[in-house]
């Protein structure tokens, strides 16, 4: 897509026009990328008229009348759009110099995206992790742990901010420190599920973003869903999907990934486990077993990164029995019992530690009594 | 005055298996749905909060050896006759009945005890409600520990008692 370049007010009556074309619920990104290389800009579709539209751009009746009745919307829609600045949202078209490489060379690329807060850039490297709702322990642990070591070596983590192994990738990626993207499939002024909200929160605050095709105010109908799954393979280097059932939506996630010609790592699980017979299936099928972190390092060229645990507690601040009870903790989560049952010290002694741990930030609870480490 | 000892379980969500996921096989909205039926406010007024865990087969056949319930009663009598006497000029008889306004009097802390209680209410973001009541839970194990003073452990004991949902779970 060419670049049309435009000055400062001329810039911003085109974004207007532009998300008036996007409004336009008939269109899909392929029809408006079409209109776009047919009149060039969107001010220029909606000057045109109907018997223009029928000529030139291939559209069919239904369409070409659409646009036509949308024209009424004008003002509306210029007034939504201005107030979406003030909601923190802002709009990339595939005109615009900053629209993403790695989205613009996918099959059916979106023709524009909202965002709140920064996108991941082309440049930096980028693993999207993916997997069941009603994920297990197992999962959930892994997404977490394995998120955060992506992002503490440098990587986007993108996600759908669904329940289960998405929502564990985020707060992995938060926890660690690093960034990660939400791609929803409704509007980025709507978080779904609602119990994600403070992570939604977090997420941005934490210098990451949630980013959408649709427009703000979409509800989040099932039929979205697969769509903006391309996205999220889309905006990744490496596609991880942690756990799934067989046929499940994440494995047609990595279908699309393949397409897209993406990475695609599965992580294995017990062949008694129904949640990892999908990820056992992709591994079958020729997708990389994940088998250490290390794995996704490699094929990003990332550092090879030191192993964790005894030689990093030599040089925490921490005292020796606090070190001793820190140790014991990993980042799946350990319950109590195990911790006491490990660890040589008086139980009394172990409580009152696990919880100055806890309030020094170094370690927290997931559920009551299970403690996982906190950074 | 009659007084009530409410002593209730409670499963953690509809299968009752929660958080053993290997078992459990509600979704997070299923088990957040279910444990939202008891509200904050009424779980903020419940004293002690404690997990019932999975026993193993060596627990239900006793091949461990645990303190017998002959010298844990020996233990809450004597906690008991020290609250008698502790409180033999007032009008209650035991440490949960301590009025809010003669806590410090009686729930008389060190100074470790003090800065960890301190610092538990910030980063937990404490009412007075629970704060009173982690003292005088404290107090209670102190009591149990035959020590005079409140000391750090027993703060965090009692802390540890609190129930999770006190927490804000992103």
């Amino acid at each position: 897509m060419s670049d049309v370049c435009l000055a400062g007010g001329d810039a911003l009556k085109e974004k207007a026009y532009w998300y008036w074309l996007c409004h336009i619920k008939i269109l899909g990104a392929a029809r408006i990328r079409r209109l776009l290389t047919v009149f060039g800009t969107p001010e220029a579709v909606f000057r045109a008229r109907l018997p223009e539209l029928l000529a030139r751009s291939g559209l069919s009746e239904a369409e070409a009348r659409a646009i036509e009745k949308a024209k009424e919307e004008w003002g509306r829609c210029e007034q939504e759009w201005a107030g979406l600045a003030e909601k923190g949202i802002h709009m990339i078209t595939c005109q615009d110099s900053d629209f993403l490489e790695r989205l613009e060379v996918i099959p059916n690329p979106p023709a524009c995206l909202f965002v709140k807060g920064e996108i991941p850039q082309d440049s930096v490297p980028s693993v999207a992790i993916v997997g069941a709702r009603a994920a297990t322990g197992y999962g959930v642990g892994m997404a977490e742990e394995l998120a955060g070591e992506l992002s503490r070596a440098g990587c986007w983590i993108i996600s759908g901010l669904a329940h289960g192994i998405d929502r564990y990738a985020h707060k992995g990626a938060v926890g660690a420190g690093g960034r990660t993207c939400g791609v929803l499939g409704c509007g980025v002024d709507i978080c779904y599920p609602k119990e994600n909200y403070l992570l939604y929160e977090e997420i941005l605050a934490k210098s990451g973003s949630v980013l959408s095709e649709f427009l703000p105010g979409t509800p989040p109908l099932p039929m979205h869903f697969p769509i903006r799954n391309r996205l999220i393979s889309g905006l990744a280097d490496v596609v991880l999907v942690v756990e799934a059932r067989k046929r499940s939506g994440s494995l047609i996630t990595a279908a699309i990934a393949l397409e897209q010609g993406k990475d695609v790592f599965a992580l294995p699980g017990r062949i008694s486990d129904p949640l990892s017979r999908g990820c056992l299936e992709l591994i079958r099928d020729g997708a990389q077993v994940l088998m250490d972190v290390q794995d996704i390092f490699e094929i990003l060229s990332l550092p090879f990164k030191q192993s964790l645990n005894k030689s990093e507690n030599m040089k925490l601040p921490l005292a020796e029995e606090e070190k001793l009870v820190y140790s014991a903790i990993a980042r799946l989560p350990k319950h109590l019992d195990e911790i006491l049952r490990e660890v040589e010290l008086p139980g009394a002694k172990i409580f009152d530690i696990l919880l100055s741990l806890e309030l020094d930030g170094w370690i927290r609870q997931t559920e009551k009594n299970y403690y996982t480490r906190a950074r | 005055m009659n007084c009530i000892n409410f002593v209730v379980p409670m499963n953690a969500c509809p299968c009752g298996y929660f958080p053993d996921r290997e078992r459990c096989r509600c979704t997070e909205a299923e088990v957040h749905r279910y444990q939202s039926r008891v509200s904050r406010p009424l779980l903020e007024r419940i004293d002690i909060c404690t997990e019932v865990k999975k026993l193993s087969y060596e627990d239900l056949h006793g091949m461990q050896k645990s303190e017998c319930s002959f010298d844990i009663r020996g233990r809450v009598e004597r906690a008991g006759r020290i609250q008698s006497r502790r409180y033999q000029k007032e009008p209650f008889r035991f440490n949960s009945a301590i009025p809010p306004g003669r806590i410090e009097e009686f729930c008389r802390m060190d100074g470790e005890a003090r800065r960890r209680i301190r610092d538990v209410y910030e980063a937990k973001k404490l009412g007075a409600r629970t704060y009173h009541k982690i003292l005088k839970v404290a107090r209670t194990i102190a009591d149990l520990d035959g020590a005079e003073v409140i000391g750090k452990r027993h703060v965090s004991e009692a802390v540890s008692y609190r129930d999770r949902t006190w927490e804000c779970e992103g």
